[in-house]
């Protein structure tokens, strides 16, 4: 992780989570004002992560929990063979370490995708910090279980559907969670490489690249280098229907 | 499908505006390349597109540099010899560069195109031909519906040898004629008779070549206005599917090949204008389409579908059928476009093999990554090339920018070209007219980010018209 002076000095100007363009989505957003007053005294505001950097490493005891403020991340694991196992993708206002909290070890591994920036929260400080604030206590049960909840939907997506509904879904993920972003959620950009979308999805590149040309040829999307266009929402919808409802509540938010 | 325009011929608007301009097979242009560009940053290029998506299926260009003799107009890269193993050689060699490159590309990347160029890739033999065929098809996946095509010398190669080409995979031919006029291909070094030619042509289509081509030169030396049109009247009653009628560019400081032609055998400028004009209503009265800058198409062909659909494309060859391939080229001076990296490998045959034999890397000597600022404009160039039509909210949504105010200055520099008759404003974009046809290239020029503050480089392009 490198240190830039400039980037540093422009996190310094934002003193407060009330500041930040992102607090709306931030878990700091739900806790009460004495607790988010706590965590700013302890915070480090958008600290530069270069593209191909590890946030944390797997079995590392844990430093801090981060939250993405800018860019976007990769969660992986490690098989015993030694070969990636892609878990999940981080986007701006998302937290990540939570499932440290068991054994103070990170279980997985996190790389920016991108030049990103994360705030990050000592872990000694956030543990403490749980143990006497009722508030962040509630808050993080919830992304807990959003997490839990998200997991199960990956294990379906896995193991029972076609390779259209998997990426299907995918791409309505990505597109909902953009949307509460309060970005286009019709255009939007693949920041990962196919292979971690293939990873992620348990389908070989070829089938993702295959999937993808011919959703587009149906024109229900249009891909452009990493840039991804719904042209048609409602045939993406329902392709991604197909799963049982009941695990789609949580992704829709 | 629309209607294509049929270009209108005004002397006064050549005076203004056929001057110089690149051809934009690129952009930005070759001009702008950088030797700080290396074998390391095509391989990152070749990694990178592979994360995509969709990465794209491959065009692949292999550079045969040889000529048995020098034609003199010529401005390619080229090396004059007869030695019989230059060959084989310049094979094995080839096979290496191919090894240093291919593996990087995965798998699933389809070979959708092939094109051979020179040089003459017919300075090969038909079994060397092959060879190099099986030497690609090892290493990369062929799509069955491939474009495959070569250039042919006619002199080079008899009927027999045409029906092998095709056997051994190749399905487009584009066959080098330049003019039939004995005296003309007698100053420029290039003799071959009308039968040949005529030849040629029959046993490719006899053999079902798809896409027959032709190129023809004007300007070149000894050329007369009923000299040329009897080439003309000779290529339409032969009815190839392509034409290319290309402006002869004499830059003898630049090509000292050149310098064997004499100046004052080259036709005067009202001459050449007239060879031009006579040749352009020919063709068009004959049922060809302008295809846009020197091409022209019959009906039936699938340029003159992709120009009327908006699918044609501009690349290092000129125009094409097929967007959206990445391009890996082999050979001495040959190009890479790769994702948004241009890659060109050493001129000189001796530096190339040198690169590939003793250093084992690519042969990549200088090259380019495009900017943000760059795809814009290429893609504006590009569209105004290949269909015409410029509508500014498609660049708007991909680029995310305001069209108006990001190319004020340009749209402020268009409005003398839009009083001329060349473009029609519409409502969110512009046009081409029929007048306007002949001269893409001036108005792609507009959006040359390069072009704008020196004018040093004057007698790098050639004429427009």
């Amino acid at each position: 992780m490198s240190d830039k002076p400039s980037i540093s000095e422009i996190g310094q100007k934002e003193t407060s989570c009330e500041d930040c363009s992102l607090f709306n989505l931030c878990f700091a957003h739900d806790i009460s004002a004495d607790e988010r007053e706590e965590i700013n005294r302890v915070l480090r505001r958008q600290q530069p992560v270069e593209r191909s950097d590890h946030l944390f490493h797997g079995g590392q005891s844990a430093r801090t929990v981060s939250v993405v403020r800018s860019g976007s991340v990769k969660a992986y694991q490690l098989s015993h063979e030694g070969d990636e196992i892609v878990s999940g993708f981080y986007l701006p206002g998302e937290i990540l370490g939570l499932d440290a909290l068991s054994n103070e070890k990170h279980p997985g591994f996190a790389v920016a995708l991108e030049d990103s920036r994360t705030c990050e929260i000592p872990f000694k400080d956030f543990v403490s910090m749980l143990q006497s604030s009722p508030k962040l206590n509630q808050v993080m049960l919830r992304l807990l279980s959003e997490e839990m909840a998200e997991t199960r939907e990956l294990l379906l997506v896995v193991g029972r559907l076609d390779a259209r509904t998997r990426v299907a879904l995918f791409l309505m993920s990505m597109s909902r969670r953009l949307a509460r972003r309060n970005q286009d959620p019709d255009q939007f950009r693949l920041t990962m490489d196919r292979r971690d979308i293939a990873n992620y999805l348990g389908l070989t590149i070829e089938t993702v690249s295959r999937t993808l040309s011919a959703l587009q040829r149906e024109d229900v999307i249009e891909v452009r280098g990493k840039l991804v266009r719904v042209l048609d929402r409602s045939a993406l919808e329902e392709m991604a229907m197909r799963v049982d409802e009941g695990s789609r509540r949580q992704a829709t938010g | 499908m629309s209607e294509l325009i049929r270009p209108t011929f005004d002397v006064d608007l050549i005076d203004r505006y056929g001057g110089e301009g690149p051809r934009y097979t690129s952009y930005p242009t070759a001009v702008q390349f950088s030797d700080r560009f290396g074998p390391e940053d095509f391989l990152t290029a070749i990694d990178e597109s592979n994360r995509l998506p969709i990465p794209a299926d491959l065009s692949l260009y292999v550079h045969v540099p040889f000529c048995s003799s020098p034609c003199f107009y010529c401005g390619c890269n080229r090396v004059i010899t007869r030695s019989a193993t230059a060959g084989d050689d310049f094979l094995a060699t080839l096979g290496r560069e191919m090894d240093l490159i291919a593996p990087r590309f995965d798998a699933d990347r389809k070979v959708r195109q092939l094109h051979l160029g020179g040089g003459t890739p017919t300075f090969l033999t038909v079994d060397q031909l092959a060879r190099l065929m099986d030497m690609l098809r090892a290493r990369f996946t062929f799509a069955d519906d491939g474009e495959l095509g070569l250039e042919v010398d006619p002199r080079t190669i008899d009927p027999s040898g045409i029906k092998r080409l095709r056997e051994i995979g190749f399905n487009r031919i584009s066959i080098g004629v330049q003019d039939l006029d004995p005296a003309v291909q007698e100053a420029v070094n290039r003799i071959h008779d009308t039968a040949t030619v005529s030849a040629t042509i029959g046993a490719a289509r006899a053999v079902g070549f798809e896409s027959i081509s032709v190129d023809l030169i004007y300007g070149l030396p000894l050329q007369t206005t009923t000299g040329f049109a009897q080439t003309v009247e000779t290529m339409i009653s032969l009815k190839p599917d392509r034409l290319s009628l290309f402006n002869y560019a004499h830059l003898p400081h630049l090509f000292k090949g050149q310098n064997r032609i004499k100046t004052e055998q080259l036709p005067n400028p009202t001459t050449k204008l007239a060879i031009f004009r006579n040749a352009l209503s020919r063709l068009l009265d004959s049922g060809y389409e302008f295809i846009g800058m020197d091409h022209f198409a019959l009906p039936g062909d699938s340029m003159v579908k992709a120009r009327a659909n908006g699918t044609l494309v501009r690349n290092f060859q000129g125009y094409s059928t097929h967007g959206g391939l990445d391009l890996v080229s082999f050979g001495p001076s040959a190009i890479s476009q790769v994702g948004d990296s241009f890659a060109q490998n050493h001129r000189k045959l001796p530096d190339w093999r040198i690169a590939i034999e003793e250093d084992g890397h690519p042969a990549t000597c200088r090259g380019l990554t495009r900017t943000t600022d760059d795809r814009v404009r290429a893609e504006i160039i590009e569209r105004i090339m290949c269909t015409g039509t410029l509508v500014y909210a498609d660049l708007e949504r991909f680029f995310q920018l305001s069209f108006r105010s990001y190319f004020s200055g340009e749209l402020q520099r268009l409005a003398p070209l839009a009083d001329d008759g060349l473009i029609e404003w519409r409502k969110d974009g512009f046009t081409v007219t029929a007048a306007g046809m002949m001269f893409l290239r001036a108005i792609a020029k507009v959006f040359d980010a390069y072009l704008v503050p020196n004018r040093q480089q004057q007698g790098r392009f050639s004429r427009i018209v």
